[in-house]
């Protein structure tokens, strides 16, 4: 079996745990900071997402240690609080310097049939923020939208590849 | 226009899935049999090949051999169609080199979407990774063409260096450390070279190669890095005060040109309806500095304004927008400037702004400098673990 492994990144335990639900359909293991789910593309390859929460962690967790063989990251902060994004930029700045791996940073909202912004500023295919980090509005408890996050990460694979 | 040939038997889709296409920008031509399509398009310049595997005289597999055989198409991008179920027959397929592989049924929105995914895809690895093996690639924001230069100079090395900035690319050659030609456009050598300068959003190549041409720059090395810097250093300070040079000006209603120079009428008269700053500053007929000031100049004074169009992706963009949004509006995107602001804003802005102490910040910093993780983790360990035949597979599951 081939795995691809992702992370998923938030400064709640709910957020990683909503959206591993919306792309995988169930959270297969749960403990107080780590929740996991897979999403079997076939019988050969599987997406395994670990949702791990920072709420009550130091910032200097061992990110390297822990995300060694991960495909990439997503990074996800609740737009309508400022405080879960000064949470989510010290790593999303250490994973940016120390890491190739692409990152895909994520401002939860509530409701994206109404976005909080002007339409204009509401990019499906996110922002580039570097070759190696993209940024973009979702709503993460939306399937289709946590899937089209997945997919902007998997784009920026892609792209790396020879 | 993209010209896309599309060979499928079954043409039950053809006619809306053509409307389709043509209606997304692209031209289609669509065949029923492969040997049709490989005799006439084998002389054409053709974008992007789709096929359906199994085809009854010549399968995928044969035509995209063939195809490939041709030195026009060795590049192609190339999609099969098929209604293979089984991973191993997609893997198979995917591994002889297609770009993408989609499965029937599909909506016609799918295929439009996963084609201009894959034009943009191609397009961001032509800039970044399509360049041969001897040499080194970077941004130009890290790097300009002065700090190139001075490198180049220190081992006196033989080098082409191509430079792209926006939709302009261009070359400038070094032999034996020595800037000895520089091209772009139409301009004269030297003012190709001096509009290089000024460039520090992009990407560079340097291809380590000798160089035997003749020299068309005479200004020393030494010199020129004294006029590049100095071209930079007076570059932003235009700039400062100017939104994104990728931002669309139009002329203002003033019609009153009594206070405007020569140049400034010449200016004006040369813009179209909407124009790209920076294309302006490159339709000017006098040096980049001074267009660039005279295009202040005219912004300043009212007789050309900003618009909100071509939102583009680079985060200063972004954040003009939100800017000039929040000064519209005072609900939501008062909080877009704030919070995305915040974001932006690099580490070494923010000392005051976060709860982590300087001594902490120090001994995390260090820690991360120092330690031997730093090396033997991430940058030298986080390959992508699947091919990109797998990775097609999860896009394709996911979407």
């Amino acid at each position: 079996m081939r795995i691809g492994e992702v992370a998923i990144i938030s400064h709640k335990a709910s957020e990683p745990e909503d959206f591993i639900k919306s792309v995988c359909g169930s959270i297969e293991i749960k403990n107080k900071t780590v929740s996991f789910g897979c999403l079997e593309i076939d019988e050969q390859l599987a997406l395994h997402l670990y949702g791990m929460n920072i709420e009550n962690q130091n910032r200097s967790f061992f990110w390297d240690i822990v995300s060694r063989k991960m495909l990439g990251y997503i990074l996800i902060f609740d737009w309508d609080d400022q405080k879960m994004l000064d949470a989510i930029k010290p790593i999303a700045d250490n994973f940016s310097q120390s890491c190739e791996a692409p990152i895909v940073i994520v401002a939860n909202i509530k409701d994206q049939t109404n976005p909080p912004v002007p339409d204009e500023f509401y990019k499906p295919e996110g922002i580039l923020l570097s070759t190696n980090s993209i940024f973009t509005f979702g709503q993460i408890d939306d399937p289709e939208c946590a899937r089209r996050i997945l997919i902007l990460l998997v784009n920026m694979l892609i792209v790396k590849m020879p | 226009m993209k010209k896309i040939v599309f060979v499928d038997n079954d043409t039950s889709y053809i006619v809306p899935l053509k409307t389709e296409f043509e209606r997304a920008g692209f031209e289609v031509n669509c065949w029923d049999d492969a040997q049709k399509a490989l005799d006439a398009i084998s002389n054409q310049q053709v974008d992007l090949l789709i096929c359906e595997v199994e085809l009854p005289q010549m399968d995928g597999h044969k035509f995209f051999k063939k195809i490939r055989s041709i030195d026009a198409f060795k590049t192609t991008p190339f999609i099969f169609l098929s209604s293979q179920k089984r991973v191993d027959d997609r893997i198979k397929s995917m591994e002889l080199g297609v770009d993408d592989y989609i499965i029937k049924p599909f909506s016609i929105e799918e295929i439009v979407a996963r084609i201009k995914a894959l034009f943009k895809e191609i397009t961001l690895q032509n800039d970044t990774n399509h360049q041969p093996d001897k040499g080194f690639s970077g941004n130009l924001t890290e790097m300009n063409l002065v700090d190139l230069i001075q490198t180049l100079e220190l081992g006196k090395k033989s080098a082409l260096l191509k430079l792209k900035h926006d939709s302009a690319s261009g070359l400038v050659y070094i032999k034996n450390g020595e800037v000895i030609d520089a091209s772009l456009e139409s301009l004269p050598p030297e003012q190709a070279l001096m509009r290089m300068f000024t460039w520090t959003i992009g990407n560079f190549y340097v291809e380590m190669t000798p160089i035997d041409r003749e020299r068309n720059i005479n200004m020393a090395n030494k010199e020129l890095i004294t006029v590049g810097l100095r071209r930079i250093n007076q570059w932003e300070q235009i700039k400062d005060g100017l939104p994104p040079l990728n931002t669309v000006v139009i002329k203002t209603d003033l019609n009153n040109s009594a206070n405007l120079s020569d140049d400034e009428k010449q200016l004006i008269v040369t813009m179209d309806e909407k124009n790209l700053i920076y294309e302006l500053v490159q339709k000017c007929q006098c040096d980049d500095l001074k267009a660039l000031e005279l295009i202040k100049g005219l912004l300043n004074k009212g007789y050309l304004k900003a618009t909100d169009e071509n939102f583009s992706s680079y985060t200063d963009n972004y954040l003009a927008h939100l800017k000039e949004v929040a000064s519209r509006s005072r609900t939501t995107s008062e909080r877009a400037v704030s919070i995305m602001s915040s974001y932006f804003k690099s580490s070494s802005d923010e000392e005051s702004s976060t709860d982590i102490s300087n001594d902490e910040k120090k001994v995390l910093l260090d820690r991360r400098r120092y330690s031997r993780r730093l090396h033997d983790r991430l940058r030298d360990n986080n390959h992508i673990h699947l091919t990109k035949a797998e990775l097609l597979l999860i896009r394709e599951r996911l979407s």
